[in-house]
């Protein structure tokens, strides 16, 4: 079950953050925040490439202990 | 720090050697038994045999080994395994045992010594007894050994030898104490290696045997103690595939067993060991992915076993320590060249242990919250008779009991209540501290920021709540402006509160200002409650008050605060703080804006200030400084509320220095700039916004530029990219986002109220005094003074065009190279209101081509702005686009006398220079003059005067002039002989007497000239009449140094009769002449063929009736027979 959706503006400041009420906010904030340094690797990693596909699926970023981070890329 | 019961034993973590004890040696007093130990422990490189050598005495008691069980079937283990086990077998228990001894082969009593050494063997057979340990002999000898078979009483010796000591002869060894010492250690040890192997491959048999023994319902403990130890000798044995694959069963085996409250640690411990040892090998191995998948497996399994629920903090711990065993194992692997990569380094592993660690202090916070009043218990449950447990990971008031029923109820608890009360002094923050800061270096080093600065707040809060606020500060200060530059305002916020309590605690004035004035901000997403709260705080502040504590503070720290913030009212000193605010977003936004991006400076400079304040309630400001660059204007913009302390938050809506939350206020001012700043930028260096009151305490907001602070970028950049339509707002408000800071506007001179006006005629001609008209009139009000007049070639032009153009003021003159391209700032005078001026400026341009001139004037005028008299400089300018061009084409060429184009030039033969001078100009010119200055090569035939004088040309007319040269003979001159100047006097028909005439030099052609050996001319009349005598006369010059022979005919012709010589030969003396005469007698009227001279020159044939031809002439026009009757009778007609 997805438990945070975040969409995160190209200069990386967050434009939309949403996680189950249950759940400690600060947490998935700090979550969301710290993926984008794989998000920024993956990005220039894939330069061009990434900007020529139209597959912009990252995949997933890395398991943390209890939760899984997945990303999507567009224009 | 000192080993906790979690940190795993050095014995497991290290890496095992098999163990070897040297006797015999006095390592003390013999300094060959030294030097023979120091061969063995010193320098041992990683090429060495990996052993571990001990110097034991040779009657050393060595653990005694328990007799051997016959049977298991009424054993029941008390436990998985023994504490004491590994160290037994890594330092107590040796492989092999070596009794050195000093006997060379040649011993005169070797029968006894023989004796001796049996001895010694059996000594350490016995210390030995029931175990494989094997035993070897090394004898050390003086004397080089002879090859092996050599030697008859050595090997007879040794074979007695092996015999007494019941040795097998690849037990003797024989160590030569020679040069070669280290040789022979290496060779001693290898063999030694291959024993201790054997020794190890039998211990792996004899608890393999075990095995068939075992039953699986009591002996569950045994099948995992006795894979362990399979596993660990083989690591003994150096074999690490087979240790790793029985290490894995091992860990398999420990998870089938029975898990009870009662005997869950012990399983975790040695779950936790095993799977130490499995990780270490796999990255051994090189085979990482094996090594995070097996410890992924193991924190899976592991995770849900707590235990009891009372010392749920142990389990913390555990977990905690498992993850920071494997990370460090994982950088171990790194330093010896594995690559980690940015999703997989030894960080995820150090962060998950501080994550424990955490957890395990907050279990610790719920779960060991005894009263002081709770007594540790006496006597100590935690203490053994020993010192230490007999099995790892049991309970030492229980120790060996198996059963799942807790036998004795009140002592467990006593024993709980002793671990409870020994948590609570564990330092749990130094822990958590610790593993933050290691995970946070290798994030560093794997290129996580954001991770990085994650793990500094969470260090920051560690120290929060260590009270150590200083460090705590430190870092959350460090850290809070990557989160302000990303825009992560939730998390700024939760970081700032932090800091805030963190300041509060400490009474740290300035912070406490700082953080509250970003808290109340926009950029906060406190409530609006919480934000009353602070507001009120930082009032309270400037009234020189005690704040109200911050919530969840520890009430101890809280107390000490509250002294501090007492001590501080009574502190006179710095009251005023004055925070830079481009590097957060406080709770009141600026921006300055000036009406124009430039002013006259003879109009006020207006710009308005505009102020937001996002805080909940309506905030009253003392005072507003506006700075600029020219710190001049400073003062004329400022604005200052005299209010009470206490007003700041009352009658909010009156005064300009009030703002209301959300309500943009705008500020004008407007101020006179300096005269001397014409043409300077005024930039606004600072705003400054002061709150509170130099009687209490007063902070200054302090905005670098024009305003905007650090969040200012994103908004604007977010706005632009809104789609959301703004509302409309009343007439007089205006829309935050739309205005846009404009900090600094150009101070421009004031417009100029005169007209300038160019009169000339182009084009220029080349070199003229070319006359431009300046006419200057004043349409001011009042008169203008120190009127000025720059003109000339406008700069930044061609450089060339500098040198090749002059610029006067008087014409009369003809101006020189020595004068300049422009004339700058000639003072004209003053002029009245409707007055004008006239200026003559001559220019004279040396190249032809398009030049721009500049005409700028400048003049001062008193005028006023703001009731302020000032002298304002005014200027206008005008340039104009002149182009040069020649004034004329002169054409030359070179004729004989008969005005046949002449190639080239005969010596001493006259021939003509004619000259053509056609007008460019499409004004008039006067030719005033004109001289041919013949160069020295040259002779002119008859006068050389003007032709042309005063001739005026109109464009596309032109003028001739012919002159009579003549080339004397030179010899032959490459490429033609100079002809001289052509010097031409003019001027404009239109100029004025007094403007100086022109010389233009024009350089004529050079020409070839040619000797010839034979000159002939001829005298005749210009013309003849029919039937009338017409004498010639030829005259042949000898051009040579020779006597020449000359044939001569002539050859008759129709149209006449002739008398005189009609074939002749002769000759001519040189440098003479011979003169021809004949009459010719014309009978035919019109032009007429003349009788042809022919001449023939002996020594000359290329002499040609052609060539002669061009001297003589070939016709002549003969008139008819004047008839003068009847020229009467046609008048009369």
């Amino acid at each position: 079950m997805a438990v945070c959706i975040a969409v995160i503006a190209k200069e990386n400041y967050p434009l939309y953050i949403r996680s189950t009420p249950t759940e400690n906010e600060l947490r998935f904030h700090y979550m969301v925040h710290t993926s984008l340094d794989v998000v920024d690797e993956k990005i220039s990693a894939m330069g061009k490439a990434l900007v020529d596909q139209r597959e912009l699926y990252l995949g997933l970023l890395y398991p943390t202990e209890d939760y899984k981070l997945t990303f999507w890329a567009r224009h | 720090m000192s080993p906790t019961q979690w940190d795993l034993p050095v014995e497991l973590c290290c890496r095992p050697m098999a163990f070897v004890t040297l006797t015999g040696l006095d390592v003390v007093y013999n300094a060959v038994h030294r030097a023979v130990w120091d061969a063995f422990c010193a320098n041992r490189r990683a090429d060495r045999v990996p052993i571990s050598f001990k110097v034991l005495p040779g009657d050393h008691e060595y653990p005694k080994c328990r007799p051997k069980r016959t049977s298991y079937e009424w054993y029941i283990p008390k436990g998985i395994l023994k504490t004491g086990w590994m160290n037994k077998h890594l330092n107590l228990v040796p492989a092999l045992v070596v009794v050195f001894y000093e006997l060379d082969w040649d011993e005169p009593q070797w029968k006894e010594k023989q004796s001796e050494c049996a001895t010694r063997v059996e000594i350490v057979r016995q210390s030995l007894q029931g175990r494989n340990t094997k035993v070897a002999v090394v004898l050390i000898q003086k004397k080089t050994p002879l090859p092996p078979g050599e030697d008859v009483i050595a090997s007879e010796r040794a074979a007695a030898l092996c015999n007494a000591c019941e040795l097998s002869g690849k037990s003797l060894f024989v160590l030569p104490h020679t040069d070669h010492l280290v040789g022979y250690i290496i060779r001693l040890e290898n063999a030694f290696y291959e024993h201790a192997q054997t020794y190890y491959y039998t211990e792996i048999r004899r608890v393999k045997s075990h095995k068939e023994f075992l039953n699986k319902t009591t002996h569950q403990l045994l099948f995992v103690r006795h894979q362990f130890k399979i596993a660990f000798f083989s690591e003994l044995k150096q074999d690490t595939q087979n240790a790793l694959k029985n290490y894995r069963t091992a860990y398999n085996l420990v998870h089938e067993l029975r898990a009870h409250e009662t005997n869950i640690l012990e399983i975790k411990t040695m779950a936790g060991f095993i799977n130490y040892k499995i990780c270490r090998l796999c990255f051994q191995h090189n085979t990482p992915l094996d090594a995070i998948a097996q410890f992924r497996k193991h924190i899976d399994l592991c995770k849900k076993k707590i235990g009891s629920a009372e010392l749920s903090f142990e389990h913390a711990a555990w977990m905690s320590k498992q993850f920071q065993a494997f990370g460090d194992l994982f950088d171990e692997a790194i330093k010896l060249g594995l690559t980690a990569i940015q999703t997989q380094n030894p960080g995820f592993y150090y962060q998950q242990a501080a994550y424990y660690a955490q957890e395990r202090k907050q279990l610790a916070k719920s779960l060991c919250n005894h009263e002081a009043s709770v007594m540790y218990p006496n006597p100590d449950p935690l203490e053994t008779q020993t010192g230490v447990l007999d099995f790892y990971g049991q309970r030492s008031w229980r120790q060996g009991i198996l059963s799942f029923d807790l036998s004795d109820p009140e002592k467990e608890k006593v024993g709980v209540l002793a671990i409870q009360l020994k948590e609570r002094n564990v330092a749990h923050s130094e822990i958590i501290i610790t593993l933050l800061s290691n995970a946070v270096a290798q994030f560093k080093k794997y290129k996580c920021p954001r991770m990085k600065s994650h793990l500094m707040v969470q260090m920051g809060e560690e120290y929060y709540y260590a009270k150590d606020y200083t460090k705590a500060l430190k870092l959350l200060d460090y850290v809070m402006c990557d989160y302000r530059s990303e825009g992560w305002w939730t998390l700024l916020t939760s970081i700032l509160t932090t800091a805030l309590k963190c300041s509060y605690l400490m009474a740290q004035l300035k912070d406490y200002i700082t953080y509250s004035l970003e808290l109340l901000g926009r950029a906060s997403t406190l409530k609006d409650d919480q934000k009353s709260r602070i507001e009120k705080n930082l009032i309270n502040v400037l009234m020189n008050e005690s704040p109200d504590p911050e919530p969840d503070c520890d009430i101890f720290a809280g107390k000490t605060a509250q002294k501090l913030w007492a001590d501080r009212i009574s502190l006179a000193g710095s009251n005023i703080f004055t925070i830079g605010v481009q590097d957060f977003v406080p709770f009141v936004q600026c921006k300055a804006k000036f009406h124009a991006p430039s002013f006259h400076v003879d109009v006020p400079v207006e710009f308005d200030i505009y102020l937001k304040a996002d805080c909940p309630h309506p905030i009253r400001f003392s005072k507003l400084c506006v700075s600029f660059n020219n710190q001049e204007y400073n003062q004329f913009c400022v604005i200052e509320e005299a209010s009470k302390a206490n007003e700041v938050l009352e009658n909010p809506t009156q005064g300009k220095m009030c703002l209301v939350p959300g309500k943009t206020r705008k500020l004008l001012f407007k101020f006179v700039a300096k005269t001397e700043d014409v043409g300077k930028k005024i930039e606004i260096t600072s705003v400054d916004l002061a709150l509170g009151n130099e009687t209490g305490r007063c902070v200054v907001l302090n905005w670098q530029g024009g305003g905007g602070d650090a969040a200012s970028s994103q908004e604007a950049l977010q706005a632009a990219r809104s789609f959301k339509r703004r509302p409309k707002l009343p007439d007089n408000e205006v829309h935050w986002d739309s205005i846009i800071i404009q900090a600094s506007t150009m101070i421009i001179s004031r417009v100029p109220n005169i007209s300038v006006h160019l009169q000339h005629e182009p084009p220029a001609l080349t070199n003229e005094m070319y006359c431009l008209v300046v006419t200057v009139q004043s349409h001011e009000k009042t008169q203008i003074r120190d009127v000025k007049l720059t003109a000339g070639l406008k700069p930044g032009q061609d450089a060339n065009l500098t040198q090749k153009t002059h610029v006067t003021l008087h014409g009369t003159e003809l101006c020189d190279e020595s004068y300049p391209a422009l004339l700058t700032d000639i003072p004209v005078g003053d002029l009245h209101p409707g007055e004008q001026l006239e200026k003559m400026l001559y220019v004279r341009c040396g190249t032809v081509g398009s030049r721009m001139f500049l005409v700028y004037v400048s003049y001062l005028i008193n005028t006023t702005a703001e009731e302020k008299e000032i002298v304002c400089k005014c200027h206008k300018d005008e340039t104009v686009t002149i182009e040069t061009v020649f004034p004329f084409d002169v054409a030359v060429k070179f004729v004989s006398t008969k005005f046949e184009h002449l190639e080239r030039v005969y010596a001493d033969i006259p021939f003509l220079l004619m000259t053509d001078l056609l007008s460019a100009s499409p004004w008039a010119l006067t030719v005033v003059s004109s001289e041919l200055q013949l160069a020295p090569s040259m002779t002119t035939v008859d006068q050389l005067e003007s032709q042309v004088d005063n001739v005026v040309l109109q464009t596309g007319e032109s003028a001739s002039e012919c002159f009579c040269l003549r080339c004397p003979s030179l010899g032959n001159v490459e490429g033609g002989v100079a002809t001289g100047h052509y010097i031409i006097s003019w001027k404009r028909t239109s100029a004025m007497e007094n403007i100086p005439v022109i010389r233009t030099v024009i350089t004529l052609p050079h020409v070839i000239v040619e000797n010839i050996p034979l000159h002939v001319n001829a005298d005749l009349p210009s013309f003849g009449r029919v039937r009338e005598s017409l004498p010639v006369k030829y005259h042949l010059q000898n051009k040579t140094d020779f006597v020449q022979d000359v044939e001569i005919s002539v050859e008759p012709s129709d149209a006449f009769m002739f008398s005189g010589l009609k074939q002749i030969r002769l000759r001519i003396l040189p440098g003479t002449e011979q003169e021809m005469l004949y009459n010719f007698y014309p009978l035919m009227a019109g032009y007429q063929q003349l009788p042809s001279l022919n001449i023939n020159l002996l020594r000359f044939p290329n002499f040609t009736n052609q060539l002669l031809r061009r001297f003589i002439p070939t016709s002549i026009f003969v008139k008819p027979q004047g008839r003068l009757m009847d020229d009467t009778s046609i008048a009369a007609a």
